[in-house]
């Protein structure tokens, strides 16, 4: 009896163990074989959904894998959506587990960091092939094919997007506050123009600013600090947070909510991209109740898509000139990149070159509301706005934390929104400028000298 | 013999399995990775001792997060179990329409902790929410309720009391139903007021429950995450974080997993220390009854 008990535990056992094994290696089937130069087999891409309207970005990628798999036949393509917030965790499992993807999409930091990883291959060929860094757009040649983004030499990614923020005025508030031609030319325009058409009484506010000690506050401060002159490392790698730009950068940002008191109550909690679900500062600004805001720049294709009677009230500007005399914005390139364990890496070339036929481009720069990624595209909605210049303008100057030099833990300084920390220091825990930025000197030269990983060679 | 002496511990194996996998592993795996400098960077990692302990110290955020677990439970847990305990008093009434009011709240311990969030989110909303819209009906101006860094705190606590009285009250009702009339009945011919009562016979004869939910509800509300998360993130500048969305923020925000570890190490020691006092009571209260 007791033997029979012990062997029908051991069964189970083995059962349940069993169930816990993953294959040791992927389907046959999943293998990409070469007949005649064709390229066959199953692609695997891991995207995570960017676009304003998500019912239309998957139609848009519906429809190009149709188009692809009809034009190459016995290829399969899988789209796999990844949820934002796990884009950068899933695809770090994946290497470290082995199991990755054949090609995905994430930002230029992340670029850097698994090139030296040697998780990615370089692309050079695809690059040169699409008409090399001058054939892509104004802020695309100034942001992704400088030195800094193409690492030892080489180009590890494709540009996917690039974007960045404008300033949004209420016509009819500027003029009700008496000004016809509301866009600022820098900064004290700016408070000057907020403070005209603050009316607190009648519950209209000066400015609305997103709000979050993540991405919210992180991009729009770096808008400001851009054309601030500020930035995170200096041209020899070291961190230079403390510096007379950032002071009057950091100064200028708190000075809109301490100082000037333009921003509405309970926008602390008003956030778009945190957790936060209050009110967005969209909805404030469709009452009526911000004059002004500072948005992505695909908000005048998204009117425009739905019709919203709010653009007609809308004069779209270029972000103010900061002290440094020029505008800035925070930059939002993307890139696509291939893995080096991918199954079938030739494919996910072949699906890149593809993606940049010129049909599909028009309409993915209209889906994802972004700046065409070739220059020389006309997109109907984009390129013949009146806006569209701006954010060219803009991009000249476009700035991420750590964005001018490249370093392997860019992408740990950028994660970490100290940004957003030191606003949210000075702004409601009332640590002045000088101390926040001292403080935030220390964190950033921290997250720069943290340990490196073993897999990064060369990050000291 | 032999058999009646290995056949219980072979029942119990499954369950013992289950324990170890879920509940000790996690916990040991834990403390390790809190003596380590373990992030999703660095994929091999080092032992470091208690300096992320050290760290914890000089964190002016974590800091903050500690005061703000003091508060925590002095909002919540004495909101939850006064008015649980108000409400089972007047429950244990009899009055027209106690089986209806009974049903009704109860309601909030029905509804999902993500659905209360996002509906206190709306209530609180500073453009549309009800609140504000009663302030400015009676002449007052918008009051910024969640971004307000000092009352943060109170007005989060607000939606948990309301979600978490229904169990104090359910619990604390049915002591007092366990109390025998005769007892009043007594008390009552000996000239004992309304107040007498309470304090020499309902009182007493509930202590037990009461200390027991009291504890229980600080166990639960102590490590609160889910409509703390969901409707601050632990903002405005940290006010209303407390040790598990912290560790949250740290380890799946940052990707600090050993300073999160560390974090969650602190929270384990209170709560462990709480239990002993829940087994405790609950020892005493059997004793009693």
């Amino acid at each position: 009896m007791e033997r029979k008990i012990l062997f029908s535990v051991l069964i189970l056992g083995a059962v349940l163990l069993s169930a816990c094994v993953a294959p040791a290696s992927p389907p046959a089937a999943d293998m990409a074989e070469e007949a005649d130069g064709a390229p066959t087999g199953k692609l695997v891409f891991w995207n995570h959904p960017t676009a304003l309207e998500a019912v239309e970005e998957q139609q848009f990628w519906e429809d190009l894998n149709a188009a692809f798999e009809a034009e190459y036949e016995g290829v399969e393509v899988e789209l796999v959506w990844v949820p934002w917030d796990q884009m950068y965790v899933s695809k770090i499992n994946a290497i470290q587990s082995g199991e990755v993807p054949d090609m995905s999409f994430m930002g230029v930091e992340q670029q850097v960091e698994f090139a030296e990883m040697d998780a990615v291959i370089p692309v050079d060929d695809l690059v040169e092939e699409l008409g090399g860094p001058d054939a892509f757009s104004g802020g695309l040649k100034y942001h992704w094919f400088q030195p800094s983004w193409s690492d030892e030499g080489h180009y590890w990614g494709v540009p996917y997007q690039e974007g960045g923020y404008l300033l949004y005025v209420r016509k009819d508030l500027a003029e009700q506050a008496g000004y016809s031609d509301p866009c600022p030319a820098d900064w004290d325009a700016l408070v000057e123009l907020a403070l005209a058409m603050h009316d607190p009484e009648n519950e209209v506010y000066g400015i609305g600013l997103d709000y979050s000690v993540g991405n919210g506050t992180t991009q729009l401060y770096t808008t400001f600090w851009a054309a601030g002159g500020g930035q995170t490392l200096d041209k020899d790698k070291k961190v230079a947070v403390n510096t007379p730009e950032n002071a009057k950068t950091l100064q200028f940002y708190a000075d809109l909510w301490l100082v000037h008191d333009l921003l509405p109550p309970g926008v602390t909690t008003v956030t778009t991209y945190g957790t936060s679900t209050a009110t967005p500062i969209d909805d404030w600004y469709n009452a009526g109740q911000i004059a002004m805001t500072v948005r992505n720049m695909n908000l005048p294709i998204v009117w425009e898509r739905t019709q919203n009677p709010i653009r007609e009230v809308t004069q779209v500007c270029m972000m103010p000139a900061g002290p440094s005399g020029h505008t800035g914005t925070f930059s939002q390139p993307g890139t696509l990149y291939i893995f080096k364990e991918a199954n079938n890496p030739e494919l996910a070339k072949e699906y890149i070159r593809f993606f940049y036929r010129e049909e599909w481009q028009i309409r993915w720069a209209q889906v994802d509301g972004i700046i065409p990624l070739l220059k020389g595209l006309d997109v109907p909605g984009i390129t013949d706005g009146y806006w569209y210049p701006f954010i060219l303008e803009e991009q000249s100057w476009g700035a991420r934390p750590g964005f001018w030099e490249s370093h392997p833990k860019n992408l740990v300084a950028h994660e970490a929104f100290w940004p957003a920390l030191m606003v949210q220091d000075v702004v409601l825990k009332g640590m002045s400028v000088e101390d926040a930025l001292a403080k935030y000197q220390e964190v950033v030269e921290e997250l720069y000298g943290e340990p490196c990983s073993p897999l990064v060679e060369g990050c000291e | 013999m032999h058999q009646s002496k290995i056949l219980p511990y072979l029942l119990l194996l499954p369950a013992a399995v289950l324990i170890v996998a879920v509940v000790a592993y996690p916990m040991v795996y834990g403390i390790t990775l809190s003596l380590t400098d373990r992030t999703l960077h660095s994929f091999e990692a080092d032992f470091i001792g208690l300096e992320n302990f050290r760290k914890l110290l000089q964190d002016d955020r974590f800091l903050t997060v500690a005061g703000n677990s003091v508060l925590w439970p002095i909002y919540t847990v004495i909101g939850s179990v006064l008015s649980g305990f108000l409400l089972a008093l007047i429950l244990n009434q009899n009055f027209l329409g106690r089986r209806f009011a009974r049903g009704i709240l109860l309601v909030p311990w029905t509804v999902p902790t993500v659905a209360v969030a996002f509906v206190w989110v709306w209530l609180y909303d500073p453009l549309v929410g009800i609140f504000n819209q009663i302030v400015l009906l009676v002449g007052g101006s918008r009051l910024p309720f969640m971004s307000n860094v000092g009352m943060a705190q109170f007005w989060m606590a607000l939606p948990v009391t309301w979600r978490f009285y229904p169990f104090v009250m359910l619990m604390l009702l049915a002591g007092l139903q366990a109390i025998d009339q005769e007892l009043y009945a007594a008390a009552g011919v000996d000239g004992a007021n309304m107040w007498q009562r309470f304090w020499h016979i309902t009182l007493p004869m509930v202590r037990g429950i009461l200390g027991l939910v009291t504890v229980l509800e600080f166990i639960w509300l102590f490590n609160h995450f889910d409509i703390i998360w969901i409707m601050t993130g632990g903002g405005p500048a940290d006010a209303t974080h407390n040790f598990a969305t912290y560790a949250y923020y740290q380890g799946f925000k940052t990707f600090k997993y050993a300073y999160a570890s560390a974090i969650g190490v602190v929270m384990l020691a209170i709560l462990f220390f709480s239990s002993l006092v829940y087994l405790y009571l609950q020892d005493r209260m059997e004793i009693e009854l």
